[in-house]
């Protein structure tokens, strides 16, 4: 049979699934042929789904467009041919109607989608996604296929669907994700038609058995030694043993009989019935073939379990046909023996008889290189006339919600709430303030259930875990100097309702152990006190000594107590019950037991103390968690200037200091700040006041000029009057002068002219600088913005 | 100094207030007193004390004693004063080996002496005393703990050099009459006295080593006693042979009489296999202990879990006891918990009797195979079964047999020498260098002969008194051990069935007291 492109015959749609309905089946292995009496299906489209507004769909799922059309006719033609060719064979299921009645050939229903979940992506999830969110509409009659296939976005949305359907979604989604797939029609066992999988092994009991094995193994090795104590004697008569055995072999054959019976029903009754449709219940699955997406070997794929098959499978009978987005294949072989034997290189046509002509990759790169225009061109599949498959997240039903959080103040790092109990866990970091690491709750109200882990090594009082339940409140330590290890609280019944302050629980008993402590002997070393509160009592058991079962044990019964703090009784042995321990040794002393009943009354006091403070704890993480939560902050870097506030008022004063000292700089060189002192400080000057001003302050200037001028002079002067003289002394007394103060003299003048020769320069630089200085004053003072304006 | 004081002491110094009193009513016993002051009680002569053996500080200062005595039994004073008496003479304190701190303050004591044993030693106060000489500190050096002292008021502490002396030699001191000794002082001291600490330092070091050395060669020796094969890891056999057999020295140096050197080997490859046993031993042993400690600390485990499940649930039943009105009804009760008790101590005991059939059977089994290697490595030492040899790896193995050839050989070699040497001498052949004393040996063959044989005699003997100390001794051992085992076998088992016993009794009485009280 070829594919044709001509248009023969035109049959009226949807005649030929009446026509054929009641005709009696001949399987392609000739078996026997069944009549059954089946009353067409009613026209119910969707089974128990929920109406769907079919107005709303777009108008590809409504109509045709041409190249479907076209198609329409190709295949009716072939399907004629085909009944022509093989009128014992089933029709073909070619041109189904959708869900808006109209017919669409099957290739085109798929609709290759990649879903944007990477869980989506591998064939094992996507096949097991489909099997879990999808209810499978059993075929009605189960050996005919559907009147209907609904596009896979309507079946997304009603979750029901037939084999047929869900095969389709799941075709598209493995399509999507770049498995070679194709939808397969055929035969297969009932229990597979019907999704019945009461005759499987529960995968959850498989992996227990596993379980069990290793702990063997274990138990193997211990038993590698020398010596071994045998398991203890038994002290029975082994004549009466062996009278048992006897018996119990009996009972047991009794009921070994009794189970195989039982077994032998049970098989009976689990063995399936006959089925008298074997091998005609229509099914429909997927096919993926090896080469894409780094698989092996071809497999199919069970829609309805979404397990993976391989072909040669028990549960697949027959294959009528198989289809992708691009084609329609027919089997032309045998499937007599199942489906074992059967080839898929769908490009032989001996074995499989394409609708559509289509050549295949190998042979189109040959083609490519011949001329085209000579041969028609090959009809191609239309494009989907499905739309996007999408999935909603609204219809997700979460389990667990949780949030990360990072650089938070308080140290969150996580949060999860179970949806189901309503339960929070909180995770920490270290250095959290609250030296929390988690905590578990349902509210944040006091006194409700919880559970505070602690950061190890943090608190102060080793606490590692706190858990509170109605009543009761138990903290494990860890790392004590006093070896405590657990103290557990139990709270007596409140009298008058819950209505009392959870700090003002009355106690009724709080239980603490300690660990060994080796520096003590056994007997004096406490392993558990219990504060009686409600007997007023206190029991205290110390550690077991080597090799004994038995520990030692007080019971105090505490003395009464007035309300003014006396003690209204005084010491009397009988206070004091409990088990000795050795009979050997002295009981003892009186005092001892009186020392150590105080003791633990001080103890009792700290103790409730400590719980008291407990709880103020408690109450006082819960009220900084709900403050916190209120008003999450962040932790910033102390290098992250931008949003350190501490740092960038910090920043902030250090540039406020710089500006200030600028200023006062500023200040300093203000020149006209004595003069405008002297006007009374305006803060706009005149004109008049302005030139005033300038010429006051150029004045000021050239006084204190003439002023140095005249100091240099005066300087000068003085000098050369003290030269001179000295030179007249010396010519007067130069006669009789010793040598020594001629030298002085010689000293002095050299050095007396050198000065002189200084002042002269200095004079001098300092007439040279003066007019220099009053032009540069000048030149700034008609600069300043005070005066600029006026001059 | 008598009883009463001593009462009198114990009570004043005793608990007070209420507790004073309930003490006062049973009387406290002197070995349970941890502290005593006896000052100012004009005591001669310490006597009586020799009870309080807990005593951990006392103080007899301000008496009129004259002689440290009586204070043996205290060993477990820490501290004791015995300021302000008439002591000439420290004695007395070797038993006090946990003091600490110990003061003599004004006394006539002139030397310090006898204290050896006081290695804790922290506080030393001998202010006042007739102290003369400085060298007398030096004593004090043994005390690494020691970190103040007081000599104040004593000759000695008037000499120039005292403090840098002092200093110098006690160099770990950090207070000298209650000041604090600085470094600057002790880098002074150090400087002055270099020479002298350094020398001292030496020889302490010196000493120091040897007795390490000492400690480890007695180590060794022990662990070599451990494998009975001491003293064969060398030529000891060999040479204690010849060591006590005046001929043989002297016909050794007969020329050609070679040394046995084959027997050192001998004694050193004993001495491995001896090892190597041992360690087989000490294995087999830990494997069978371990064994035994398991055991009897499951059975504990599964003892103590009934106890612990019956301390649940007693106390409930005795309040129920209390509440109940109905005489009927009391009596069902009580017969219930008594069956209960008698449970508990039946199934108590049957775990007992259980774990000692498991004990016999695998201490019985472990006799049989320690048994099984002291007697094989017995054999291989006497070679009695000359196949045993075989089937080790070592042919040599059988240490005895082996030795005595060699002994014979040997015997025979001297032999032929002496008989060629006899002949020589009376060929007058011989060399002039054989010394006199050998000579006299060669007057004629009976001499010689009987010289060789006595010589031979001997080492025979020392070989076979080796070889019977080694099998004594392990087998002394051997014994020792199974007693050992079996004797804490039984001592285990008495101690559980009356510890079983008497809780089981115990809970009989209290609930005959429950009953009684209504």
């Amino acid at each position: 049979m070829e594919t044709l492109l001509e248009l023969e015959e035109k049959e009226d749609e949807g005649g030929d699934i009446e026509q054929k309905e009641l005709s009696p089946q001949e399987l392609l292995d000739g078996e026997t042929t069944v009549n059954i009496n089946i009353t067409s299906p009613g026209d119910t489209p969707f089974g128990r789904t929920k109406p769907v507004n079919l107005s709303e769909c777009p108008g590809s799922y409504q109509d045709h467009s041409p190249p479907e059309k076209q198609l329409l006719v190709i295949a009716d033609n072939f399907s004629s041919q085909y009944s022509h060719i093989f009128p014992n064979r089933k029709p073909l299921f070619l041109c189904p109607l959708n869900e808006c009645g109209v017919k669409k050939f099957v290739s085109t229903t798929l609709r290759s989608t990649m879903l944007p979940y990477s869980g989506l992506y591998d064939w094992d999830n996507c096949a097991s996604f489909v099997a879990d969110h999808l209810v499978l509409q059993a075929l009605d009659p189960p050996i005919e296929p559907p009147r209907r296939l609904i596009s896979p976005t309507l079946l997304l949305e009603t979750q029901t669907g037939t084999c047929f359907d869900i095969s389709t979604l799941l075709c598209s989604l493995l399509l999507g994700a770049g498995y070679d797939a194709y939808c397969v029609t055929g035969y297969a066992v009932r229990e597979m038609c019907l999704l019945d999988q009461s005759r499987q092994e529960c995968p959850l009991l498989v992996g227990e058995v596993e379980v069990k094995v290793e702990g063997t193994s274990a138990e193997d090795e211990r038993q590698v030694r020398k010596y071994a104590v045998k398991p203890p004697r038994e002290l029975r008569s082994t004549f009466e043993r062996a009278q048992q055995e006897l018996k119990e072999q009996e009972a047991r054959a009794e009921l070994l009989r009794g189970q195989q019976e039982a077994q032998r029903l049970q098989e009976e009754l689990e063995r399936p019935p006959p089925d008298p449709l074997q091998g005609q219940m229509l099914h429909c699955w997927v096919l993926v073939l090896a080469g894409k997406r780094e698989i092996r070997d071809h497999f199919f794929i069970d829609p309805l379990t979404g397990k993976g098959y391989a072909l040669g499978d028990q549960s697949f009978l027959g294959v009528e046909a198989v289809w992708n987005q691009h084609n329609y294949w027919v089997n032309m072989q045998d499937c007599g023996g199942g489906c074992s034997d059967m080839e898929y290189n769908l490009g032989d046509t001996t074995m499989w008889e394409s609708v559509l002509f289509r050549i295949t990759e190998k042979e189109e790169e040959e083609e490519e290189e011949e001329e085209w225009s000579e041969e028609p061109q090959p009809f191609e599949m239309p494009r989907s006339w499905v739309d996007t498959i999408a999935l909603s997240k609204q219809g997700e039903e979460v389990d667990v919600v949780r949030e990360w959080f990072q650089n938070r103040l308080d140290h969150l790092e996580e949060r999860e709430l179970q949806r189901a109990t309503n339960v929070t866990i909180e995770r920490f970091s270290p250095g959290c303030k609250l030296k929390l690491k988690t905590h578990r709750y349902v509210s944040l109200a006091p006194g409700t259930e919880r559970r505070m882990d602690f950061h190890r090594r943090v608190c102060p009082d080793g606490l590692l875990l706190r858990v509170e339940s109605p009543g009761q409140m138990e903290e494990t330590f860890d790392h004590r100097d006093d070896r405590l290890y657990s103290r557990h609280v139990f709270y007596a019944r409140s009298p008058e309702g819950g209505s009392q302050e959870p700090g003002a629980r009355p106690l009724e008993r709080v239980v603490e152990r300690f660990h060994r402590d080796a520096a003590k002997a056994p007997r004096e070393d406490v392993a558990e006190r219990v504060f009686l509160f409600a007997e007023g009592s206190i029991e205290v058991t110390f550690h077991l000594e080597d090799g004994r079962i038995i520990p030692v044990r007080r019971s105090f019964v505490k003395p009464r107590v007035l309300p003014d703090g006396q003690r209204a009784e005084s010491w009397r042995p009988g206070m004091v019950t409990g088990y000795q321990g050795d009979p050997h040794e002295d009981p003892p002393k009186n005092v001892y037991l009186y020392e150590m009943l105080t003791a633990l009354m001080d103890e009792e006091e700290k103790v409730t103390l400590q719980i008291k403070h407990s709880e103020t704890e408690v109450r006082e993480i819960l009220a900084t968690r709900e403050r916190e939560e209120s008003n999450p902050e962040l932790r910033i870097s102390i290098y992250d200037t931008a949003r350190n506030e501490k740092v960038q008022r910090y920043r902030e004063d250090m540039i406020r200091a710089q500006e200030e000292s600028q200023r006062q700089v500023k200040k300093e060189i203000d020149l006209l700040a004595p003069i405008l002192a002297r006007l009374g400080d305006p803060k706009v000057l005149s004109s008049q006041q302005a030139l005033k001003v300038l010429e006051d302050c150029l004045a000021n200037q050239r006084t204190r000029m003439i002023e140095q001028d005249k100091i240099l002079q005066a300087r000068y002067d003085k000098e050369t009057q003290a030269l001179q003289r000295e030179q007249q002394l010396y010519q007067i007394n130069q006669l009789n002068m010793s040598k020594e103060e001629e030298e002085r003299y010689h000293a002095y003048c050299s050095e007396t002219v050198f000065k002189i020769g200084v002042i002269k320069q200095r004079q001098s630089r300092h007439k040279e600088i003066t007019p220099q200085k009053h032009l540069a004053l000048k030149e700034k003072l008609i600069r300043d913005p005070r005066l600029a304006p006026h001059l | 100094m008598d009883e009463k004081i001593l009462q009198e002491a114990v009570e004043e110094q005793g608990p007070k207030e209420e507790a004073g009193h309930i003490s006062k009513e049973e009387g406290i016993s002197f070995n349970a007193v941890l502290q005593l002051r006896l000052e100012y009680k004009n005591i001669l002569k310490i006597e009586h004390l020799w009870e309080f053996t807990s005593l951990t500080k006392l103080q007899l200062n301000n008496n009129l004693i004259q002689k440290i005595e009586g204070l043996a039994n205290l060993t477990n004073i820490k501290w004791l004063d015995l300021s302000f008496n008439n002591i000439e003479k420290i004695e007395g304190l070797e038993t006090l080996t946990k003091l600490e701190d110990l003061t003599f303050y004004n006394n006539k004591i002139s030397c310090i002496e006898n204290m050896d044993a006081l290695n804790n030693l922290t506080f030393f106060g001998i202010g006042n005393n007739c102290l003369g000489q400085l060298d007398n500190v030096i004593y004090l050096r043994r005390f690494k703990n020691l970190h103040t002292l007081n000599l104040a008021g004593n000759p000695l502490a008037q000499e120039a050099n005292y403090k840098l002396f002092i200093a110098a030699y006690l160099s770990d001191l950090a207070y000298l009459d209650y000041r604090l000794l600085n470094g600057e002082t002790k880098k002074q001291a150090f400087a002055k006295y270099q020479y002298a600490i350094e020398e001292i330092r030496h020889n302490e070091l010196q000493t120091l080593k040897a007795t390490e050395a000492e400690q480890k060669r007695q180590e060794e020796l022990q662990q070599h006693q451990e494998a009975f094969v001491e003293n064969l890891n060398g030529s000891q056999l060999f040479d204690s042979m010849f060591a006590q057999d005046p001929e043989a020295q002297k016909l050794n140096q007969l020329p050609g009489v070679a040394v046995l050197l084959q027997l050192v080997g001998l004694c050193i490859q004993m001495f491995e296999s001896g090892f190597a046993e041992q360690k087989l031993r000490e294995a087999e042993v830990k494997a069978f202990l371990e064994v035994l400690q398991e055991a009897v600390r499951e059975k504990q485990q599964r003892s103590a879990q009934l106890v612990s499940d019956f301390e649940k649930h007693r106390k409930k039943r005795i309040l129920d006891l209390k509440q109940v009105e109905d005489a009927a009804k009391e009596e069902a009760q009580v017969n219930q918990y008594m069956t209960e008790i008698k449970t508990l101590g039946d199934s108590c005991l049957l775990l007992e009797l259980q774990l000692v059939d498991q004990l016999e059977e695998i201490i019985k089994d472990f006799e049989r195979n320690i048994t099984d290697m002291v007697g094989s490595f017995n054999e291989t030492v006497q070679g009695i079964y000359p196949f045993h040899t075989i089937v080790h790896s070592n042919p040599h193995y059988a240490l005895a047999p082996l030795c005595r050839d060699l002994e014979n050989n040997l015997h025979e070699v001297i032999k032929d020498i002496a008989m060629a040497t006899l002949e020589k001498v009376a060929k007058n052949e011989v060399e002039d260098d054989l010394p006199d004393v050998v000579r006299a040996l060669f007057v004629d063959k009976e001499t010689v002969m009987n010289a060789v044989g006595a010589s031979h005699d001997s080492h025979m003997s020392r070989i076979d008194n080796r070889e019977d100390k080694l099998v004594t001794r392990i087998n002394a051992w051997m014994m020792n051990l199974i007693k050992k085992i079996q004797d804490e076998e039984v001592w285990r088992n008495r101690k559980c069935i009356s510890e079983i016993q008497y809780f089981i009794q115990h809970l009989r009485n209290q609930l005959e007291e429950v009953l009684h009280h209504e």
